[in-house]
């Protein structure tokens, strides 16, 4: 077993298996050979993990014992962008607001775990495909910030980047 | 609200907009300005809302995320286009995204020159996706030729023509390329085989997959050779002249010894004309082998002339179209039998499967698989026609289910074969000629440690055992006497008070008094469940018919399949 804590100093008892799940926290494991880690300060702040890493720990719980993706198959890394393609189980996972969304990201991000990572990212590829710019800003509370000769130079990009 | 002050001026930067309003209030009609004046303010104005718009949009949710995190989303869309949209959303994602080089590796050359270029600077030096799909500008193609070396998947979705042409602009070299895809079956130009050429994209060494679809499949095999290749898909589409030569096949396997699966679909004729006798190809690392070939004759020709000792996999298809006429060699001959099971692994046979199915597309499938998971499947498949009534016969099908029983009985390995198991769908035909040759096989077979039965008449079986009114089924002569079986399984639901299961019970009966009995029978029913049953199968009382079977056997063990009366 493993205890976790975090920023905001709540404690989680997870299996190694479990743990294990977050590079970060393998990695800091093994190196100090202790059964204690303390993850959680982003960009030098203090980051609310308590309701996000809950979510994380939901994630790693299902996916636990599954093999980690390995970082010297660079045509598997390939395959798997370029795809939006999200299993059922995850699918439902990931089914949250914006804003737990991007922490959720922000999470898997900071504690290395690649595929929670893809997943969240993948949500976010599904909600801007097929989208126009206007859709994603309005989908994302994004306002138009180019200049009118900004938006000139990307209307001239856009006549070349359409099919012939 | 950012209270800092301008420099120089003691003024926040509310402060200094809410001074430039009322500036702009007082003097916007004295003194007169010009036009051009005007403008520039226009101008100025705009790029400073930018600025406050884009420091609002620093704010947002999304925008917290780091950016080489957000570069990560676009990544996995599929869709270039979708890729330029969304550079378009924001200043903050568009410096984002064309800072990621990745993200504009697909290079579509039939989209011209200012596409090409612009997507040649984005990239800056990562790997490139080039496609080509249709006429290529000549200035598109120049340009890429100095780029060669940075080409990693190459896909050509016009015609061989256009590989010819690519290969003369941009002779390479193609260090990296490691696809290539060729598709010439929409709109594709003839190649000119008569034109001198040295081999096509002969500077790709490196080349690992090679995927071919293609009606005119000749340049492939003269002007390819990539010593280096892992895979290959040839898909031979059908055409009116050409046959698929199997012997240029061979030479173009034999010259890339590296390949670990090979894939190769017909829908033409193959030939097997200039091979010679005991000609065998070997694939030291060839993992994976199919063939497929449909209306083209016999698949497992080809597999006998390669030779694989790594295979894992080897899988051998006949499909049959309607029209195609019905051929007489549908499963390999002892002989060829032989050299297939020979060139692909030296495992001993664990388990040895028959599948028959009767229906729109007719199959009888054969697997073989050994204790360490490698696997032989050769199947044949027909596709019926309800127009016409000169197809599978019932004397067709018991030439192919001769053919697949002298299979099984004439493989190498048979004497280590463990387990057996049929599953047989067949269509009520001859039963006499099944008995026989069911007959044959168990005859051919040696103590089995699992027999299992599925989906079947069991009438083919079991029908020296079975006690039924006379006249009521065809009766037969010839009796099926079943190898010693450790275990046996009828996978398909049986009832205990039908016929089949005193069949099964006198059956048990002979072994034990044979002197091998049965160490364990399992027998699948069915039951209708009750309106409002919820017990399952858990605690459900061995229904008193089995003691008749227990009698003869180690064990019996009875598993209902309950269903629904509604279903009924």
């Amino acid at each position: 077993m493993v205890l976790l804590v975090t920023s905001d100093n709540k404690n989680f008892v997870v299996d190694r298996e479990v743990a294990d799940r977050s590079v970060f926290v393998k990695n800091t494991l093994e190196a100090r050979g202790l059964s204690i880690a303390t993850p959680p300060m982003l960009n030098g702040g203090c980051f609310e993990l308590t309701s996000p890493f809950l979510q994380v720990l939901e994630y790693c719980q299902h996916h636990r014992g599954e093999p980690l993706p390995t970082t010297d198959d660079a045509n598997a890394d390939e395959n798997r962008k370029r795809t939006t393609d999200i299993g059922e189980w995850d699918r439902k996972f990931i089914t949250v607001d914006h804003e737990m969304l991007f922490e959720i990201i922000l999470a898997a991000n900071y504690l290395d775990i690649k595929p929670l990572l893809d997943v969240g990212c993948k949500t976010i590829g599904n909600m801007v495909k097929g989208k126009s710019p206007e859709e994603v800003r309005k989908l994302f509370d994004i306002v138009n910030d180019f200049t009118p000769e900004e938006e000139a130079q990307i209307k001239k990009e856009n006549e070349w980047a359409e099919d012939p | 609200m950012n209270t800092k002050t301008y420099p120089g001026k003691g003024l926040t930067i509310p402060q200094l907009i809410f001074a430039l309003t009322e500036e702009l209030k007082r003097t916007i009609h004295s003194p007169p300005l010009t036009f051009e004046e005007v403008s520039q303010l226009d101008q100025d104005t705009s790029a400073v809302l930018a600025d406050i718009r884009e420091w609002k949009n620093s704010l947002v949710p999304i925008n917290r995320i780091p950016s080489d995190i957000l570069s990560l989303i676009p990544t996995h869309l599929p869709s270039q286009e979708d890729r330029f949209q969304a550079s378009y959303v924001c200043r903050h994602w568009r410096r984002t995204f064309l800072q990621c080089a990745d993200l504009w590796s697909e290079l579509s050359l039939s989209q011209g020159e200012v596409y090409v270029k612009n997507l040649l600077e984005r990239t800056k030096g990562s790997p490139l996706h080039v496609s080509i799909h249709g006429e290529v500008p000549v200035g598109a193609s120049r340009l890429l030729s100095s780029h060669t070396r940075r080409i990693k998947h190459l896909g050509v979705f016009s015609g061989w023509a256009d590989v010819q042409e690519f290969s003369e602009v941009t002779s390479g070299p193609f260090p990296l390329l490691q696809t290539l895809t060729v598709n010439d079956m929409v709109n594709g130009r003839p190649f000119d085989e008569k034109v001198p050429l040295p081999l096509l994209l002969s500077s790709a060494v490196n080349l690992k997959e090679l995927f071919i679809y293609s009606s005119e499949w000749s340049p492939f095999s003269s002007n390819f050779v990539f010593p280096n290749l892992v895979s290959l898909y040839l898909f031979v589409a059908p055409q009116e002249v050409s046959r698929f030569c199997v012997s240029r096949f061979l030479d173009f396997l034999e010259a890339s010894p590296m390949l670990q699966e090979v894939s190769l679909t017909t829908f033409i004729e193959i030939s097997f004309e200039g091979i010679p006798q005991g000609r065998v190809v070997i694939l030291p690392n060839a993992e994976k082998l199919k063939v497929t070939v449909t209306n083209g004759g016999p698949a497992y020709k080809i597999a006998a002339h390669i030779s694989r000792p790594s295979a894992r996999t080897t899988s051998i298809m006949h499909k049959r179209l309607p029209d195609e006429i019905f051929s007489e060699e549908i499963f390999p001959t002892p002989a060829n039998w032989k050299a297939i099971v020979h060139q692909h692994t030296r495992s001993p046979l664990e388990e040895a499967t028959l599948e028959i199915k009767a229906g729109e597309v007719s199959t009888f499938r054969l697997t073989f698989q050994s204790h360490d998971a490698t696997a032989i499947e050769l199947l044949f498949a027909s596709e019926e026609d309800d127009d016409r009534d000169d197809l599978l016969s019932d004397e067709t099908y018991n030439k192919v289910l001769t053919q697949a029983i002298r299979t099984i009985r004439s493989h190498p390995q048979l004497v280590d074969l463990k387990c057996l198991h049929i599953r047989d769908g067949f269509s009520p035909f001859q039963i006499s000629h099944a008995v026989k040759e069911i007959g044959r096989l168990f005859r051919s077979l040696g103590p089995l440690d699992k027999f299992t039965i599925s989906n079947s008449d069991l009438r083919r079986y079991l029908h020296s055992y079975l006690v039924l009114p006379e006249g009521s089924i065809e009766r037969i002569e010839e009796s099926v006497v079943f190898p010693s079986i450790k275990e046996f399984v009828t996978s398909h639901p049986v009832n205990l008070d039908d016929p089949e299961f005193s069949a099964i019970v006198a059956l048990a009966q002979s072994h034990h008094e044979r002197g091998i009995p049965f160490e364990r029978v399992l027998i699948r029913g069915e039951r209708v469940l009750l309106r409002g049953e919820r017990v399952l199968l858990r605690g459900e009382r061995m229904p008193a018919e089995m003691e008749k079977l227990r009698k003869w056997v180690g064990s019996a063990e009875y598993c209902f399949e309950l269903h629904n009366a509604e279903e009924d």
